[in-house]
């Protein structure tokens, strides 16, 4: 899902930036109202490696094939360090993998970054008061699923109005609907891994996932 | 390692197993490769078409343009991911796409792949790659944490 440089109109790109600048803003200003903000930096710069190196895990799911990205993982536990994570994880895929570009590094943070956040959300409303493994494992799954399909659909309504295709037009509507299909597996895996991992850290160190 | 009570789902030991296998499957060389397309000439008039990992794109649009952007012909790539076009048509640049957000352009003139400039290179082994992005990330972070905790005395002195 990652957009690389020369495929989007210059406009959309730098509304990406707009967009992607706006919302780095915001989480900078809540990271710094809370009385320690440099306190999640550590668990920050391991999601991002995490997060860096995941795009490398290659899901082959016939006819198309899908790769680990773990934003609802770095929602639930960055909070609002996952966008600012998500953005330096992106720049460096850029770098060091040709994943995705300079020029599209706005709109792919939109794509990953807001959804991560959505996941964040979700994540905080389902176990408000109630930190049992049970609703914990639930809305961990149901919040790294829904990071996974809210980016699908992001990138797909991004394909369909913004990237001028060389493909005909019901060509170009298989390859969307093979897409989303391709990404329900993925967003299964990702929701087990983040339930797994939520869990896991509500039983060993409930802090690291509640200190956002 | 036991199943911890109150975890009906998940124990230590499953976590642990599956963190393993996780790390484990990133090391296998089949598994760990990013999702890029790529194209390259094999011969004269042939195009082949392909997912980093050598994954054949089936079906992908490929576009001939000339010198001045002039489309001359168009097509689609077979089940092994070539498309053979006729070399006299003068041919400057071959774009495909596959529709789902994967694009590359290669430059029929020069023999050579258009990549993004920020791209350092598939020269660099990737485990290599791996190692300095993830060791520039900590970098980067340390740098944050190490300047945030100096404003942080700074102001408390002043205070």
């Amino acid at each position: 899902m990652h957009i690389p440089d020369g495929i989007l109109p210059l406009p959309v790109t730098l509304g990406g930036y707009a967009a992607c600048a706006a919302a780095v803003f915001f989480c900078l200003h809540r990271i710094n109202m809370r009385p320690d903000p440099q306190a999640d930096i550590p668990k920050a710069a391991l999601l991002t490696a995490a997060f860096f190196a995941a795009s490398l895990i290659h899901i082959p799911i016939p006819p198309a094939s899908v790769h680990l990205m773990l934003s609802g993982l770095l929602g639930v536990l960055l909070g609002f360090f996952a966008i600012p994570a998500i953005l330096i994880g992106l720049f460096f895929q850029a770098a060091m993998f040709g994943h995705g570009g300079l020029t599209t590094l706005g709109i792919n943070g939109v794509i990953i970054g807001f959804p991560a956040m959505a996941a964040h959300y979700m994540f905080r409303l389902g176990t408000l008061g109630q930190q049992g493994p049970k609703q914990t494992a639930a809305f961990a799954f149901l919040a790294g699923s829904l990071a996974i399909m809210l980016s699908v659909l992001l990138f797909s309504l991004l394909l369909v109005t913004a990237v001028p295709a060389d493909l005909g037009a019901a060509v170009e509507k298989t390859a969307i609907v093979m897409i989303i299909a391709a990404h329900v597996p993925l967003a299964l895996i990702e929701g087990a891994i983040t339930a797994m991992i939520a869990t896991f850290l509500l039983r060993v160190s409930p802090r690291v996932l509640h200190g956002v | 390692m036991s199943k911890i009570p109150g975890t009906p789902l998940f124990s230590v030991k499953l976590c642990a197993s599956a963190a393993l296998v996780f790390v484990t499957g990133f090391f296998q060389p089949d598994c760990a490769h990013a999702h890029r397309m790529l194209m390259q000439e094999e011969g004269s008039g042939v195009l082949f078409v392909y997912y980093e990992g050598r994954v054949p794109a089936a079906e992908v649009a490929v576009t001939l343009l000339d010198e001045q952007d002039q489309v001359l012909l168009q097509g689609q790539t077979n089940a092994e991911g070539r498309f053979y076009f006729d070399p006299r048509l003068g041919a400057g640049v071959a774009r495909a796409d596959d529709g789902r957000g994967h694009r590359v352009v290669y430059d029929l003139e020069e023999s050579v792949l258009e990549e993004g400039f920020l791209f350092i290179g598939d020269e660099i082994p990737l485990a290599l790659r791996v190692a300095l992005g993830t060791g520039m990330i900590f970098l980067l972070y340390g740098a944050l944490y190490a300047w945030g905790t100096r404003s942080r005395r700074k102001k408390n002195a002043h205070s």
